[in-house]
């Protein structure tokens, strides 16, 4: 915040200690990209969208101000408006099919977009001038000045980082940076993946539009080549070498790439070069853009202890952070009635029968391959059975999608822990609120006092489970550090964060050693007396015997044996197809 | 249950004196910090070692700069004579040390017996049809999936799948980095039991598992990591009776580290 104060200041000041008019001029278009930047600066580097088609929402926005507020004679910031919404709309247009394709196609899309745009103000020429192109009026006093219009781009620029920067830092953020890391996690932890890209890119649609007619104004005349597709790819690359998950570094990056060029002026030809060979250094030395770099200083300034510290949690004080967040607990089970699931010709699971209870320990045993993952999928909906029915509550599941499993309450951990590993631990955990927030976008980026309260809630309720599960040392520390039992225990802490009736775990102990497996037997009791039902896929069949309510075994996608831990340790059957002599 | 079942393959009082592998004064650093400080330890021919710790003490940082996949900082590595300290990892692989990485990782979008070829790449470029069917006989549950994509196993059969890609290298030294992640138990005594029998017929296994008992029972030697440096070594049978690893690593003791 402070730096941008700064900033801010540096900006309002440049008029009176630059004399030079093309300074000015420069810094204009410095802000005026920046718009569009911020704005697609969510999509590419917070929800990982590569869009490389925003010059064509660029050129919209500056038409649509040319026409309306030059040839129809409308008031220029009423244009400003409609080119706004118009170009959101046309996000919605496009991003509505195209932001379901993965990857590089959706850049495709993107692409084509607009070159089509590109040729459509070609050959509308009654509307946009054709090639000749179209005189872009300037708006009114005090803005028809250079110095006068530099301080509207200034708050232009100013307003969009505000918003961007509310989003990026509260939980609508975490959900962003979710699906461009793990979709899987998004999913598991209830954010609506595909609203959420596409509200995004809806909203970059509007920023693209009001830069679009500062853009235009600014240049005064526009030409179907102003809009070249090199434009868009610049402002992709700003993003790119700025960094990803950052706002300062894609800001840096523009003001950079925009000044470097004209700086090097005199030396005219070879202004491309050092722009290429700035692309180079950058990509070769920090990979992570620019924004990483001011992480990397924090960093050795307030040097922090990371030393490996054996994982030690505090019961009472999960039990406390558990009950705090919790609502009364139900007492409906979560249950399997009579599923199967086939993958093409492949039975995976026949005809199973689970009941979750609240306030139980169930242990789902058997050997590799015989359907354990998938009734644990089917629960938490990343399958649909073939036949029979999930229930909770008594209430029909049936077709529910992943995520509304999530905002009914059923949170799961995954074989191989899936974190947000550019994130810090904390975020990690308090991103596993999402569903109690269900964050709007407007809200948030308006900055409302009641979502940054409640963030700020959250997050300290995130620090309590945190401290529970035993990682006090590493709350700050960014998640892809942690070593392996950590980054397990940080799973179930985000599972507990979702304040779930019933949580999954997909083998926990997996690779944890004798010591960290006690640990999360007792984390894992601790969780039963608050009244949760837990789900435990495990192997290491001594820790399922000994922390189990309730045991059942599956072989080859049918249940063998089912009951009493005691009972089924010592069937035959199991011992012959899983536990061996 | 696990003290249950005798050991196949009791281990020899005497170490063997050839030396296979010979690790002397390994340093490991992430950027600056480091994690390995100096290790040293001999792999001999014919032997089953097994390298204990805790989570963190850096075990698969040492056998990851073993086969070359991270940089050393100092340190040498002797296999069968030949220095493969500063060697890629191929080079390593040619020499006769295959890997298996812990996590399951193997070739998701090809099939189970693509996968299985590929483990014969570093000395037959085209794959060698040949090696398949011993493969098989040790894991039939593979020979019934050869043609089924890989991405369609389950965790645990594709743990399988990874540990039956570095059995068909032939190699000299075998290393399995917590090949039991994610097995059944009757799985994880087979494939302990296989790992037993290559070593019986003269390969030399470096294993590193979190479950002691398990890993104990074929062992002949072990060697116990702390913090990144060898805290003991000691043969199975020496380690089995003292309650050193009790006390280190079990939990007892050592949180001051």
């Amino acid at each position: 915040m402070l730096a941008l104060g700064a900033a801010a200041l540096l900006a309002a000041g440049l008029p009176f200690w630059s004399t030079d008019q093309y300074q000015v001029h420069l810094a204009s278009l410095i802000c005026c990209y920046w718009v569009l930047i911020a704005g697609l600066n969510l999509v590419v580097g917070y929800s990982g969208q590569l869009s490389i088609g925003h010059v064509g929402l660029l050129s919209i926005g500056a038409y649509t101000f040319a026409i309306l507020s030059g040839k129809w004679g409308l008031p220029p910031f009423v244009s400003v408006g409609v080119a706004g919404a118009l170009c959101g709309f046309c996000g919605l247009l496009l991003g509505l099919p195209s932001l379901r394709l993965p990857g590089f196609y959706f850049a495709m899309a993107t692409m084509a977009f607009a070159l089509i745009v590109g040729e459509f103000a070609l050959a509308q020429g009654d509307l946009t001038g054709g090639g000749v192109g179209l005189p872009v009026p300037s708006f009114p006093a005090p803005f028809d000045t250079p110095v006068g219009f530099y301080y509207l781009a200034v708050l232009g620029a100013v307003v969009v980082s505000v918003l961007t920067w509310n989003v990026a830092r509260q939980m609508y953020g975490r959900g962003l940076i979710a699906i461009r890391d793990n979709p899987v996690t998004a999913q598991a932890v209830g954010v609506p993946v595909f609203r959420a890209k596409l509200t995004t890119f809806v909203f970059s649609g509007m920023t693209a539009g009001v830069g679009g007619a500062l853009f235009g104004s600014l240049q005064s005349y526009i030409t179907p080549d102003t809009f070249h597709f090199e434009l868009s790819l610049f402002f992709f690359v700003c993003i790119i070498i700025g960094g990803r998950g950052s706002i300062v570094g894609p800001f840096l990056g523009v003001a950079v790439l925009t000044a470097l060029p004209e700086v090097v002026a005199p030396l005219a030809k070879l202004g491309n070069f050092f722009y290429g060979l700035l692309l180079l250094l950058v990509v070769l030395v920090v990979p992570e853009g620019i924004g990483r770099v001011f992480e990397l200083i924090a960093q050795r300034l307030r040097p922090r202890n990371s030393a490996s510290v054996p994982v030690a949690p505090d019961l009472p004080r999960l039990a406390k952070a558990i009950a705090a967040i919790r609502a009364v607990p139900g007492e409906h089970p979560l249950s399997a009635r009579v599923v199967t699931k086939q993958f093409g010709a492949v039975v995976a699971l026949d005809q199973v029968s689970l009941e979750l209870r609240p306030g139980e320990i169930h242990g789902l045993i058997g050997p590799n391959g015989s359907g354990k993952t998938t009734l644990l999928n089917l629960l938490s909906g990343y399958y649909q059975p073939s036949s029979g029915a999930i229930q909770l509550r008594g209430e029909e599941l049936g077709q529910a999608s992943v995520r509304r499993r999530a905002q009914l309450g059923v949170a799961r951990t995954f074989q191989k822990p899936r974190l947000l590993g550019t994130l810090s631990v904390l975020n990690n955990v308090v991103l596993g609120a999402w569903t109690h927030v269900e964050p709007g976008f407007l809200s948030t980026a308006l900055g409302l006092p009641r979502v940054a309260r409640l963030d700020r809630v959250l997050t300290d309720q995130a620090a309590e489970l945190l401290h529970g599960v035993g990682l006090s040392h590493a709350i700050e520390r960014r998640a892809n550090l942690l070593e392996h039992a950590e980054q397990r225990f940080l799973e179930i802490a985000r599972g507990l964060a979702m304040r779930p009736s019933f949580i999954l775990l997909d083998e926990p102990a997996g690779g944890l050693s004798n010591d960290e497996i006690e640990h999360l037997g007792d984390i894992i009791r601790t969780i039963r007396e608050a009244g949760i039902g837990v789900l435990l896929v495990e192997h290491h069949t001594d820790f399922v015997f000994r922390v189990c309510d309730r045991v059942t075994t599956l072989d080859v996608g049918r249940m063998i044996r089912h009951g009493h831990p005691e009972d089924v340790r010592t069937d035959p059957e199991v011992i012959r197809v899983y536990l061996g002599a | 249950m696990d003290m249950a079942q005798s050991r196949s393959y009791p281990p020899r009082s005497e170490r063997p004196s050839e030396r296979l592998l010979e690790v002397r004064d390994l340093r490991v650093a992430y950027g600056k910090a480091e994690v390995v400080h100096g290790v040293s330890f001999d792999v001999r021919a014919g032997e089953f070692v097994v390298m204990l710790g805790r989570n963190g003490a850096g075990k698969s940082t040492i056998l990851h700069a073993i086969s070359g996949l991270v940089p050393k900082r100092d340190g040498t590595v002797l296999f069968a004579g030949k220095d493969l300290s500063r060697v890629p990892p191929r080079e390593t692989v040619l020499a006769g040390i295959v890997q298996v990485l812990e996590g399951h990782r193997i070739f998701q979008t090809l099939t189970v017996e693509d996968n299985l070829l590929i483990g014969t790449y570093a000395r037959a470029p085209r794959g060698d049809r040949s090696k398949l069917d011993r493969v098989y006989a040790m894991f039939p549950e593979m020979a019934e999936r050869r043609h089924q994509l890989a991405s369609r196993l389950s965790g645990g059969q594709q743990q399988i799948l990874a540990v039956a890609q570095g059995v068909i290298g032939d190699p000299q030294l075998l290393i399995l980095d917590e090949p039991s992640g994610g097995l059944a138990p009757l799985v994880i005594d087979r494939i302990l039991e296989v790992a037993a029998q290559l070593c019986a017929a003269g390969l030399a296994i470096l294993l590193v598992e979190q479950l002691v008992e398990k890993a104990l029972r074929h062992a002949n030697f072990v060697y116990l990591i702390e913090t990144g440096r060898v805290a003991a070594a000691d043969t199975a049978d020496a380690m089995r009776e003292g309650d050193l690893v009790r006390r280190v690593y079990l939990g007892g003791g050592g949180h001051d580290s």
